[in-house]
């Protein structure tokens, strides 16, 4: 890729941001939904710490993800040598929730919280040990660290949101007050009680993965694929509440090519955003994305 | 990357997908990205110009903008490109999606994003912050209305940010009938006031945003302009970042060791912001000092490259186990970095509180980070207002200041053009960053330690009896102090002379004072700090008199160095221009605003002493 190329500047952002995040925190670790976004992270985390990934990947199973993501994300973390910590809220699930109760509900408990309790190390964890089995985490700490792949261009602002971004103990983050960001100089210094979403796919456009993904031949879930029946997943998660797509794009390059001509958005198969136009900046501010 | 060819009702078809093909990708992968501001006085056409823009190079396909047209037509509105941002915004397609702050279209030479900055404190924010850093700034002009207060405003915040690459947009044209006297006036009026400002434009375009005039194409309007369309003006702006031609520069960020089989090896870790680093190459960490040789760099599942450019993240392994820390700046032997502890920079500050005088803050420049304690606040300039004032004690949110900074250890950094990214630092109060610069200077630390001028606190001036004012009506300028330094034998009481004659020519009153001459009397049975702490008491209550006068005085002296200048005129506040007459060409930077190293009477030099006397002391300022 040429010095002043688009997919250049934004990759060589991601990895250097990465590179700051570890930097910075000793209690670190990355998001990883299976998507293609946190996945393409993962990639450059790999890239940024020479094939090592030196913190543990943080998946939240809700127990309803469509079953091909459980298996892709075991056979990856075993042949990429990840350290796998995966979170469920187990009390609501022993309790029988599902997203017949309201599909904002159901993600407010077995995402939002799940995620919340799994982070700040007061729900269970589980992690993947030498033998590719779950085993509860010996790791008591909380992350104070917590690596996101959250785009700007989902949201449509780019000024709300920050590549390092504080949270209080509340998950809250204040819009207003904050301060910008300074060319490459990021916030790394915290009060104690703080802890910090990192971005590093910010000003990364949907598009602007699939090229990459195309580029660098990274292998995403084959869900994003036509695998003979005429549809795909165009943005992935649990099975009761998404939708596959009509589509014939089998690679990387098909789905570029699509992508330039369609115009419905990228979550229009997520049911939960349906519900309230305001359902995303909620899950949002609870700490979801 | 925008999406280009967007048909909005294409059916998602198999069919097309055909089509798909790598190099088509790549072509998406290679495209280029520029960053452009842009600003001007309200109702003087930006939307309009955008929406120009996106619509004529084929950002928006010509289906939508009919849509926007037949729904103005039928709520019985005029159509104006202007819907068409709103119209985006609203729905925030897929590939041109925009906000209230960005825009996206594209040239065939590159992708543009283009920032908007209305107001003024958002407007620096706009400029600093990491989404919305700009390479370039498009400043949209009124032909009919002509220069207003924003126009000035946002000149002198381009030029005091430091954004080199200005293109002067002049809308309207129609509006005058696209008269070509009105606009080459208009283009000298306010070039002149630019040039004031520190910014020579790029390329000034005559247009009009609404008909198209020169936008994309060529105007049959306009048939006397011989320069580039708009775009042509953008096409030839160049991307800031791009450096593989400057000087190696890698700030350190870390050093990874992982100790997992099969690699145990110590690797270097960072961006490099300038230059090209090779295997084999010698290489010095600095401040340090610290030498080796590059044995090897890596990249991920890929062969290891035998050399990377600026703006490659670097994985280096070294043939020395050295420790070298993060904050050291890799580089070369040559074209090295200054070292120093003495920091002059102009910063703006957005911080709740202000920067106060004699304060300490963080420091942070590419990956070093230092403490650091406001030596100097040289002046202030509001963004609001402009309104600039000499020698305070603190600088207030929203300010724009030129300080002095003394660091707690020394740092390396660049202090000409060339590697913005180790030229910038930022400042940090607390937890964060509230201000950000430039370095224009970087020295040692002067051995002269911080002293408290000793001063008589209850001393009784006798006021005059004739205010300020009225000084300055009469004079047609205000009161400033320039101040001739330099090693003995460089001529400094020939130059003063010299500037006294220029200033009279330029209609100036000037007055001579031999600082060394009124210093007789210092104590000499002192210590030499205390003796220079007298005389520089001394020189204050000298000036004084003359500055409530509004007289310009220039000052030659032996025994004061530029050191002793700053917290003298911080208790004048009077505003004043330091000259250091030097032949050396490493001459010391850190508190002179002028360093003079050839013949001092020159008349270029002594113009553009004169040019800097009356911009300081213009009657309107302070
Ligand atoms: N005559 C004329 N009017 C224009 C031109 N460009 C913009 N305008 C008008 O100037 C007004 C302000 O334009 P707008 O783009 O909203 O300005 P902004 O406030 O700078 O974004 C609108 O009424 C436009 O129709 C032009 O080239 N010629």
């Amino acid at each position: 890729m040429s010095t002043s190329s688009r997919l250049r500047q934004l990759e060589s952002q991601s990895i250097y941001i990465l590179r700051e995040a570890y930097r910075s925190f000793d209690s670190l670790a990355m998001l990883w939904s299976i998507g293609k976004d946190s996945t393409v992270m993962l990639w450059l985390a790999r890239k940024a710490f020479a094939g090592e990934v030196p913190f543990p990947l943080v998946h939240i199973d809700t127990s309803y993800k469509i079953p091909e993501m459980i298996a892709y994300r075991d056979r990856i973390a075993k042949e990429w040598g990840l350290t796998m910590v995966v979170g469920q809220n187990e009390a609501a699930l022993a309790d029988g929730m599902n997203p017949e109760r309201g599909r904002l509900t159901c993600c407010g408990a077995l995402k939002t919280e799940a995620l919340r309790r799994t982070l700040d190390a007061t729900g269970p964890r589980k992690r993947m040990n030498a033998e590719g089995v779950y085993v509860p985490d010996w790791n008591p700490r909380a992350y104070t660290g917590v690596i996101v792949g959250a785009r700007a261009d989902e949201e449509g602002s780019r000024s709300k949101e920050r590549t390092f971004s504080p949270r209080d103990e509340n998950n809250d983050w204040d819009v207003a007050e904050q301060p910008p960001e300074f060319w490459n100089q990021f916030k790394t210094r915290f009060a104690p009680g703080t802890h910090v979403r990192i971005h590093p796919l910010l000003d990364w456009t949907e598009i602007d993965l699939w090229v990459y993904i195309a580029k660098e031949q990274i292998p995403i879930i084959d869900l994003y694929y036509d695998r003979g029946a005429g549809t795909r997943y165009r943005s992935l998660g649990c099975q009761p509440c998404t939708a596959n797509i009509q589509s014939r794009a089998r690679t990387p390059d098909e789905v570029v090519a699509e992508l330039r001509t369609i115009k419905t958005p990228e979550r229009a198969g997520r049911a939960q955003d349906q519900v309230d136009p305001h359902a995303m900046e909620k899950l949002r501010r609870d700490g979801y994305m | 990357m925008n999406a280009r060819n967007l048909d909005p009702d294409a059916h998602v078809d198999a069919a097309a997908l055909a089509a798909a093909d790598s190099a088509a990708r790549d072509a998406l992968a290679e495209r280029e990205l520029l960053t452009v501001v842009t600003v001007g006085h309200v109702d003087h056409g930006k939307s309009t110009l955008v929406g120009r823009l996106m619509a004529d190079t084929g950002t928006i396909p010509q289906m939508r903008i009919d849509a926007v047209r037949e729904l103005c037509e039928r709520q019985g509105k005029v159509f104006e490109y202007a819907f068409l941002l709103d119209a985006l915004e609203a729905e925030r397609e897929q590939g041109i999606t925009i906000d209230a702050a960005r825009a996206f279209f594209h040239s065939d030479r590159r992708d543009y994003i283009l920032v908007d900055a209305p107001g003024h404190v958002e407007f620096i924010r706009n400029m600093v912050s990491g989404a919305a850093r700009a390479e370039a700034a498009l400043l949209l002009l009124d032909a009919n209305e002509g220069i207003r207060e924003n126009s000035r405003r946002h000149g002198k915040l381009l030029g005091l940010l430091g954004i080199r690459q200005v293109v002067v947009v002049v809308n309207k044209l129609d509006l005058i009938g696209f008269d070509q006297a009105r606009f080459a006036h208009l283009c000298e009026t306010y070039g002149a006031f630019l040039k004031d400002c520190g910014i020579t434009p790029c390329a000034w375009v005559p247009v009009s945003a609404r008909g198209g005039d020169n936008v994309t194409v060529p105007s049959a309007q306009m048939p006397w302009h011989r320069g580039p369309t708009l775009l042509q003006a953008l096409d030839g702006l160049q991307p800031v970042r791009q450096g593989a031609e400057g000087p190696l520069r890698m700030p350190v960020q870390d050093v990874y060791k992982f100790n997992r089989v099969g690699n145990d090896e110590r690797m270097v870790v960072g961006r490099l912001e300038g230059g090209m680093l090779r295997v084999g190459d010698d290489v010095i960490f600095s401040p340090s000092g610290k030498r080796s040789r590059v044995k090897a760099l890596r990249v991920f599942a890929a062969p290891d490259p035998l050399s990377i450019a600026a703006g490659d993240n670097a994985t280096v392994v070294l043939e020395d186990e050295l420790f070298v820390p993060r904050g050291e700046m890799m580089h070369h032997a040559s074209r090295a970095p200054a070292v120093g502890r003495m920091l002059r920079g102009r910063i703006f500050w957005l911080g709740r509180k202000s920067l106060r005088l004699g304060g300490t803050y963080g420091l942070r420049l590419g990956t070093a980070e230092v403490e650091c304690e406001v030596a100097t606040i040289h002046d202030t300039t509001d963004a609001a207002t402009l309104s600039t004032v000499y020698g305070p004690t603190e600088v207030e949110r929203n300010q724009i200041a030129e300080v002095t900074l003394r660091l707690e250890r020394p740092l390396a950094a660049d202090i000409e053009e060339g590697v913005p990214e180790t030229r910038r630092f930022v400042l940090l109060d607390g937890y964060d960053i509230w201000g950000g610069g430039q370095i224009s200077a970087l020295e040692p630390l002067e051995d002269v330690g911080k002293r408290a001028i000793e001063r008589v606190e209850d001393l009784q001036w006798l006021p005059q009896a004739v205010s300020a004012e009225t000084f300055a009506a009469a004079r047609g300028h205000r009161a400033a102090v320039i101040l001739m330094v330099g090693e003995a034998g460089q001529g400094k009481q020939r130059a003063a002379a010299a500037l006294q004659r220029a200033l009279r020519d330029a209609g100036l009153d000037a007055v001579l004072l031999d600082a060394d001459d009124v210093l007789a009397d210092a104590p000499r049975d002192t210590s030499f700090e205390a003796a220079r702490d007298a005389l520089r008491e001394n020189l204050r209550r000298t000036l004084r008199p003359l500055t409530d006068a509004g007289l310009v005085v220039v000052t030659t002296s032996n025994a004061l160095g530029l050191g002793d200048h700053g917290p003298l005129l911080g208790e004048l506040g009077v505003p004043a221009v330091s000259v250091l007459l030097s032949p050396d060409r490493s001459a010391r930077l850190v508190d002179a605003d002028v360093v003079v190293r050839g013949d001092p009477t020159a008349p270029d030099v002594l113009g553009d002493l004169c040019d800097r006397v009356r911009r300081i002391a213009r009657v309107g300022t302070n």
